[in-house]
């Protein structure tokens, strides 16, 4: 062996670079996560140009170019995302070989019109008709506002009797609910006394839906008096072979025109289409839309699940650590936590579905909603966000216990002393020294045990997520809180889109999307770990120690 | 002085005090009174007891698993180890500052006061007051009174223990243990704190385990000697450093063991 190579294996520089090596694999790898997860929602939310394509066989269309490949055949080839569903028989996207290409151009009055249904439709404006003032010669820009002008006024008319249909359609179902409950009770009351009340409360419910019935059928028909109505005002657009089409304003939702548009524009229009999808709710089975609920559920179920484990976390690490005796019990409670910590999500989920749901969700049903059973009605028993939350909780338990025992550890043994010997008890001496002291530890841990709960997904489809939830877990009806409520979680939605979908090309720039707002959720979470565990160390800094 | 040794002048009676941690015996039948307002110094080589000693008179021993104490040991004729005697209640009694300096990571005032607001005073005032009147009897309050809302850490070693005394002066207990208390400063602090020591005996019974012995010359009126868990000798400071009544006695001050 040369003795320079010898000396490089003595001094183990060899290992330096190895270890090196690893962690320049590892930063890699969440860069290349990074970078494609950013350039693909950057790709759904930032305007870009549309191109018109004239092909050799004398055809011509509209599109965006998306990626670029070398066919089997050994050609380069271009995918384009085409929309005009309808039209292309379905597809949304397109192969194009380079060599058929006779010319490409973006044309500024290039239209791209997002719709309620059937995704996008990429064409020319041609003209306006059924409106006040109905125009033949309007620009892409004026035809926006009319169109923002059409919708303010839509839904200003058809908003409230929209709102009315909703509270109708609730009060029938809890209508229904009085109805089932009345008739359970009266078949079963005791005194002859109680059965006549029941069968009068029956009686009323009976009434109140044939109310509710014919008062829906009046809001039902309004409503559709003025849907008829705005029906009639439509654009009439041309795809890039001059086909033309027409939709009624009503089922657009929104129209640019990418290609005549400047910076600011295109800035603008960036931070419009982030809030959209950040505040709007999804639609044809999420593969358009926004993400509202979804990114709401998720939030809801990590406080829920906060709230339930922190407390019992802590306490019983406080516990472990501070009470409970060194012996077998509690060695084998803290071996038995650390297993728990590495137990696979989805089995918590069969937990969670056996225990907390089918147990304690049907007793609830069982107990103060019999009839309901009866009629085979699932309020408590059917999953929803307190169990999911419940399930999380329970997964990220053992986590918290872990931190929360180490945290005290930390804490010097003189210092409790030094609590103690003035006179302070035990409990004191931990409220208001050993605690906060150890206060960073347990909040850091926490945070990340709550970062990862915020994106497991496998327990919350067996325990109460949904592809599609028609509530929200949080709203503006008294008690505001629905904890027996189903719910819509980002993770799931990423599953649903991704793999459950109709239309999974369609959907994709959305999933990617979706994992970004998930992945920033995640970071926003573990940030603010760090920047509480600086906090907490400055206060309770142990220097000179 | 040497003469009244009536159950007036002697705040703290041992008798026969048998001490086990688990099945190792600490302590064999100490018996030694402490008088009150005076500085008792407690000295001997390593791991004769001393601090186990020290720990009986607060039941900091407590907090040991498995420690055992036997024989009779009171604090003005109350029996420490009684099963009715409040810990807590003891504890405001007989303070303690121990060998490493120990402040809270809270600010000055709250350190202070510490022992107070356990104890359920909430008056503004009268923390205010204790807090001034602790770090003036600690020697401190010159140094910190501008600063007494910031954070005990940023006090150096020396002025941490005078911090750790004055929040053990300010539940105004009757006795104040310390366990080496110089152990981990340097010479000027150490001045400092047995200049204070001086200043405290007479309003405070001070016990205090050196195993400096000038130290103990300096600031002690009287001296205990312990030696393998048993109490060798006990005296007047000087006469016992002068004229040592026992072999283990003299053969330690001279330096031949320890
Ligand atoms: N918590 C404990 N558990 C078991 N044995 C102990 C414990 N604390 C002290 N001991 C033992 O009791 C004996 C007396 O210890 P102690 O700490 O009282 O000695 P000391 O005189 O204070 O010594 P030093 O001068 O080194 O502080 C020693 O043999 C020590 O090993
Ligand atoms: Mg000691």
């Amino acid at each position: 062996m040369a003795p320079a190579a010898k000396r490089k294996r003595a001094d183990g520089r060899i290992w330096v670079w190895l270890s090196g090596a690893s962690l320049l694999l590892i930063l890699a790898m969440m860069a290349i996560i990074g970078f494609l997860v950013c350039a693909n929602s950057f790709q759904v939310l930032w305007p870009s140009r549309l191109d018109l394509v004239a092909l050799a066989d004398g055809s011509v269309f509209l599109g965006f170019p998306m990626n670029g490949d070398i066919s089997p055949e050994g050609l380069p080839r271009t995918r384009y995302k085409v929309g005009n569903r309808e039209i292309n028989s379905g597809a949304d996207f397109r192969w194009i070989y380079e060599q058929d290409v006779v010319k490409r151009n973006h044309p500024q009055e290039a239209l791209v019109v997002n719709r309620m249904e059937n995704g996008d439709f990429y064409g020319f404006l041609k003209r306006r008709t059924g409106g006040r003032n109905e125009s033949a010669t309007e620009s892409p820009e004026e035809f926006r506002e009319s169109l923002v002008d059409f919708q303010r006024r839509w839904n200003s008319l058809a908003e409230p009797p929209r709102r009315r249909l909703a509270a109708l359609g609730d009060a029938w179902q809890e209508n229904h609910l009085a109805f089932l409950k009345a008739e359970y009770e009266m078949r079963r009351a005791l005194t002859p006394d109680a059965a006549e009340m029941w069968k009068a409360n029956l009686e009323r419910s009976i009434e109140r839906e044939e109310a509710v019935k014919t008062e829906s059928e009046r809001a039902m028909s309004l409503f559709n008096a003025i849907r008829d109505e705005f029906q009639a005002e439509t654009a009439v657009f041309a795809t890039a072979d001059g086909t033309e089409i027409s939709f009624p304003l009503s089922a657009l939702a929104d129209v640019s025109s990418p290609n005549d548009m400047g910076w600011t524009a295109k800035a603008w229009r960036f931070a419009v289409n982030v809030w959209n999808i950040l505040s709007q709710y999804p639609r044809e089975a999420n593969t358009d839309g926004g993400l509202f609920p979804a990114l709401l559920g998720t939030v809801a179920l990590v406080f829920l699940m906060a709230v339930t484990s922190f407390p019992l976390g802590v306490a019983a690490g406080v516990y472990l650590r501070e009470y409970a005796r060194d012996g077998i019990l509690s060695r084998s409670a803290r071996v038995a936590v650390n297993n728990l910590a590495g137990v696979p999500s989805i089995v918590y989920g069969i937990f969670g579905l056996g225990f907390f749901v089918y147990g304690m969700g049907g007793s609830i049903d069982r107990l103060l909603y019999p009839e309901r059973v009866a009629a085979g009605i699932s309020t408590y028993g059917g999953g929803g966000i307190i169990w999911s939350s419940l399930t999380l909780g329970l997964l990220t338990l053992p986590v918290v216990i872990v931190a929360t025992e180490e945290a005290l550890a930390t804490v010097p043994s003189e210092i409790r002393h030094g609590s103690l010997a003035l006179g302070a008890t035990r409990f004191q001496t931990l409220c208001r020294v050993v605690l906060p002291m150890a206060s960073p530890g347990i909040l850091t841990g926490f945070i990340l045990a709550m970062a990862r709960a915020a994106g497991e997904v496998a327990p919350l489809m067996l325990t109460g997520a949904v592809k599609s939830a028609h509530s929200l877990p949080l709203d503006g009806e008294w008690p505001f809180v629905h904890v027996e409520r189903k719910f819509m979680h980002l993770g799931f939605h990423i599953y649903d889109m991704g793999f459950q979908s109709p239309n999974v090309e369609a959907s994709k720039p959305l999933v990617y999307l979706t994992a970004l707002i998930l992945l920033i959720l995640v970071f926003v979470l573990n940030f603010a770990a760090i920047g509480l565990r600086k906090r907490m160390r400055e206060k309770y800094a142990m220097r000179g120690f | 002085m040497e003469n009244g040794d009536g159950p007036d002048t002697l705040i703290v009676e041992a008798e026969n005090l048998d001490f086990h941690y688990g099945e190792k015996q600490a302590l064999f039948g100490i018996g030694v009174g402490i008088r009150r307002g005076l500085a008792t110094a407690f000295i001997g080589p390593s791991g004769c007891g001393k601090s186990t000693f020290l720990r009986c008179l607060n039941r900091m021993n407590d907090l040991v698993d498995g420690a055992r104490v036997t024989g009779r040991l009171t604090l003005d004729g109350e029996d420490v180890n009684s099963p009715e005697l409040d810990v807590i209640e003891l504890r405001r009694r007989v303070g303690m500052v121990f060998q490493k300096p120990n402040p809270f990571p809270k600010s000055i005032y709250e350190n202070v006061v510490y022992g107070l607001r356990i104890a359920g005073v909430r008056d503004r005032e009268r923390l205010d007051a204790a807090c001034e009147r602790s770090l003036r009897r600690a020697a401190l309050w010159e140094e910190v009174k501008d600063r007494l809302r910031e954070s005990a850490m940023g006090l150096s070693g020396g002025q941490h223990q005078r911090l750790c005394i004055a929040r053990a002066v300010a539940v105004r207990p009757e006795i104040i243990l310390m366990d080496e208390p110089c152990s981990a400063l340097d010479p000027r602090s150490t001045t400092k704190i047995e200049e204070l020591i001086t200043e405290l005996k007479g309003d405070y019974t001070i016990v205090i385990v050196t195993h400096n012995m000038q130290q103990a010359a300096r600031v002690s009126d009287r001296t205990v000697f312990f030696y393998e868990g048993k109490l060798m000798e006990e005296g007047e400071t000087r006469r016992l450093f002068t004229s040592p009544g026992r072999r283990e006695t003299e053969d330690y001050l001279t330096g031949r063991f320890g």
